[in-house]
């Protein structure tokens, strides 16, 4: 019948005792305080379990990437993060502040950047901002100054009096992520931001937010091209069914699969010789053919082994051209452990 | 920053700091759209047509006056507050909500700046109709003062009525908001009537009758579109923000004011009618409140032990609104008692107020039975007022037949239905029977909704104990 989110109070984490952690910090080595604390979160819609005991956490100026398929429980996690929503069960932390207890203090410290929104009607960009920085507190020069710096960072100065609903897809975003930076957040959480952009609109929010990340703003950001994530982010986290598969670096999941080791080989000749090569070759296995040659997996990371997978190569006649490792994709690993997971094999990473 | 940076090159002076955010956003937006700018043309061009024909028949104003606020009440009355249904409505549909509330912006500043944006419009057009007035006065004919306070009379019926549509903006049944419309409408019809009223309505009096009329007319105005608005808001509201307490309060707290008018004056059926519509309203919103349960709500309660029982009237929810609707319901049958000087009540008082109750209460048997997958407030008000609808409907027309045809007993088969019963205690076709049915009704309403509130009323013993012992005071 009613939903009993937080059924235990929890009387710690407040502003208060991140300054405590604070002071006491001068004494021995200061504590990080995460900027983002998410443990055992549970959000449930009815029978839905969203979320279902969702942990992890992420440092103060990382870029952090949120990867799930549609319905994986991405959205009410931020949604929680962004204290638009509340959880059944669990803790989240911004900057050490419970989003529960002290939503008006974590709202100081975030910018929210939802997948989708609307654009008012009658409104010119420089109105909308002027609008929330006023929604935000910010008055007389102050408030002036924050909607230039905005417009002057996401370059829409040129556009000031332009109506916002005449701005491209492109336009618009860059007009979100600027009223998300308004208040100069510490922690930027951007829902699906490059969702629809063409690639032009797509490079200028990658680079926009490469620079905020410089600046040493924390980001935490999802999107389904796990490509531009791997670029930008310091991290991955994957999540499935409202649960957390996996969380490590991109570099990681580029080159480990599970001691074995991506190879593209290409050939002079006919390139069908390389996969019947691949069949019977020990230590390898075809993973593709290609129009100049394949992709085999090597179940070895040790060079010798390498080594010796071109030297019979060779010695059996087949004209290489190119022998590289290359990165496995993060689509692949995202599926791959998907499948690991779904196989039973891997449980909770 | 730079140095040479100011406001006014961004052009953003127009509005001073001191005014809401939500106000500045809705007049720059407002003040663009079509429907503004024509009504405002439309209206300025009626009201030259009808000083030109005041010019040209000077002393006969009678016609001319017709044509005039037929104009102003359409514009004031109809245009302006229609408006209004747009207003949170346009937020939720753009999906903009979410970024007001991480602002410091809450649902009743929202909700607020945006009835606030539209009266100031309003009040632009009446700016505008004022030396239209003066020049009609010139020609003769009319009572200025009259004028005036007509003129006032709307300006006050139209800020009600923007409220009503801006809070039932947050609602998002097309149908609910079509009802509300046409209910304005037929309440626009009946205007002039109103005007009547109103102008007459200080002969025969002592001055400070008047002064007593005019400030309830005036409070009951200003409650009316406070509840309304905070109506919207409470809808927008994150479940952590507890509308439903001050509403109950601020309800309960108005109603025992005007029931107690009486006894320095004024009319005791018009204060027990604002009173029980007043009372209505607010119950109607409490019965089909999303029951929520959150610490944060709780909290206050569990810090006084004296406070512990009021959260089964007071927290937010359905399940406790049964119970501040019985109070009110008490509180009511008191009054009565009181003005009628303890005597008991007699049949017909007592079928007003067990079928007026029941009325209340006799969808929830309908919600609860029928309709318990849904959960979403909107569409639980949506079906509690298409229940009532559709009731009044069937009682006024069984009226209206026994009453064309001669037999009441045509009503009577259907007297167990409260609206059936509250329209033949009108028409003094009362009986005890009917009193017992309409009361057994109600009385099943009252059970069936406790059953399925006990759930609820567990967890909030359960959520108690747990903050209290947690924070033993």
């Amino acid at each position: 019948m009613n939903e009993t989110p937080q059924d235990v109070p929890q009387p710690d984490s407040g502003p208060e005792s991140a300054s405590h952690a604070a002071e006491s910090s001068e004494a021995s080595a200061p504590p990080v305080v995460p900027a983002i604390e998410v443990r055992d979160l549970h959000r449930h819609f009815g029978p839905l379990k969203a979320v279902d005991g969702v942990s992890f956490s992420v440092e103060p100026g990382q870029v952090v990437g949120f990867v799930g398929a549609n319905g994986a429980g991405k959205t009410t996690t931020m949604r929680i993060i962004a204290t638009l929503d509340y959880p059944n069960r669990g803790l989240v932390k911004v900057c050490g502040i419970d989003v529960v207890q002290y939503p008006a203090l974590v709202r100081g410290r975030i910018g929210w950047m939802p997948d989708s929104f609307g654009t008012y009607d009658n409104m010119t960009v420089v109105e909308y901002l002027d609008f929330f920085a006023r929604a935000l507190g910010f008055r007389g020069e102050e408030r002036a100054d924050r909607v230039r710096d905005v417009m002057d960072f996401t370059d829409l100065t040129p556009l000031a009096d332009r109506l916002i609903n005449k701005l491209s897809k492109g336009m618009g975003q860059r007009l979100c992520l600027g009223r998300a930076l308004i208040h100069d957040p510490d922690v930027l959480i951007l829902d699906e931001p490059a969702a629809g952009l063409d690639p032009k609109a797509r490079v200028e929010l990658k680079n926009l937010i490469r620079i905020l990340a410089d600046d040493g703003k924390t980001v935490f950001i999802s999107s389904h091209i796990l490509s531009e994530l791997g670029e930008m982010c310091d991290s991955l986290l994957f999540i499935n069914q409202g649960r957390v598969i996996h969380h490590g670096s991109a570099e990681s999941l580029k080159h480990t699969t599970s001691g074995s080791m991506l190879v593209d080989v290409q050939t002079a000749g006919d390139p069908e010789k390389i996969g019947e090569w691949a069949e019977m070759a020990p230590h390898v296995t075809l993973k593709e053919m290609r129009k100049r040659g394949a992709r085999i997996e090597i179940d070895s990371i040790e060079p010798e082994v390498i080594a010796g997978v071109l030297r019979r190569m060779i010695n059996d006649g087949i004209p290489v051209t190119e022998f590289h490792r290359e990165e496995r994709k993060l689509e692949d690993a995202f599926i791959e452990i998907l499948g690991e997971m779904e196989a039973g094999v891997l449980g909770e990473r | 920053m730079s140095e040479s940076s100011s406001s006014s090159d961004l052009h953003l002076t127009d509005f001073p700091d001191r005014f809401s955010p939500m106000l500045v956003k809705e007049l720059r937006q407002g003040m663009r759209t079509h429907l503004f700018t024509i009504a405002f043309i439309l209206l300025q061009a009626f009201m030259v047509l009808c000083v030109l024909i005041g010019a040209a028949a000077p002393g006969d104003a009678s016609a001319v006056s017709v044509f005039f606020w037929f104009f102003v009440v359409v514009t004031l009355l109809i245009v302006m507050p229609i408006r209004g249904f747009g207003a949170l409505n346009s937020e939720i549909q753009l999906n903009t909500m979410d970024l007001i509330q991480l602002t410091r912006l809450g649902a009743w500043r929202v909700t607020f700046g945006k009835w606030a944006a539209l009266v100031a419009q309003t009040l632009l057009l009446v700016c505008g109709i004022l030396p239209y007035v003066v020049m009609r006065y010139f020609f003769g004919g009319i009572d200025l003062f009259h004028e005036l306070l007509r003129l006032f009379w709307v300006l006050i019926v139209s800020m009600l009525f923007t409220a009503v549509t801006v809070g039932f903006s947050a609602f998002r049944s097309v149908l609910l908001r079509a009802t509300v419309a046409v209910v304005l409408l037929i309440l626009t019809s009946g205007a002039s009537e109103l005007g009547r009223e109103l102008t007459t309505f200080a002969s025969g009096k002592t001055a400070g009758q008047i002064a007593l009329g005019v400030a309830a007319a005036l409070l009951s105005a200003g409650y009316l579109t406070w509840f309304m608005l905070d109506l919207g808001a409470s809808r927008i509201a994150p479940e952590a923000d507890n509308h439903a307490t001050r509403k109950r309060l601020a309800a309960l707290g108005f109603g025992i004011v005007v029931l107690l008018l009486p006894l320095v004056g004024l009319e005791v059926g018009a204060c027990l009618l604002i009173a029980g519509i007043v009372w209505m309203l607010v119950s109607l919103d409490a019965l089909t409140e999303r029951p929520t349960l959150l610490p944060s709500l709780l909290r206050p309660f569990v810090s006084r032990w004296y406070l512990r029982p009021f959260s089964l009237l007071l927290l937010p929810g359905w399940p406790s609104g049964l119970f501040f609707y019985l109070l009110c319901v008490l509180v009511f049958a008191g009054a009565l008692q009181l003005h009628t000087g303890f005597g008991g009540l007699t049949l017909r008082e007592t079928q007003v107020v067990v079928s007026g109750a029941s009325l209340v209460l006799f969808p929830l048997i309908f919600l609860h039975l029928f309709f318990r997958r849904v959960t979403e407030p909107a569409s639980l008000f949506g079906i509690y007022l298409l229940i009532q609808v559709c009731a009044g409907v069937v009682g006024f027309f069984l009226m209206i037949m026994a009453e064309e045809t001669g037999v009441g007993d045509v009503a009577y088969l259907f007297a167990p239905l409260p609206s059936t019963a509250l329209f033949a205690a009108a028409q003094s076709n009362e009986e005890a029977a009917h009193v017992y049915a309409v009361g057994a009704l109600g009385l099943c309403a009252v059970l069936i909704t406790i059953v399925r509130g006990m759930p609820w009323y567990r967890d909030v013993f359960r959520v108690m104990a747990a903050l209290k012992s947690s924070n033993p005071r």
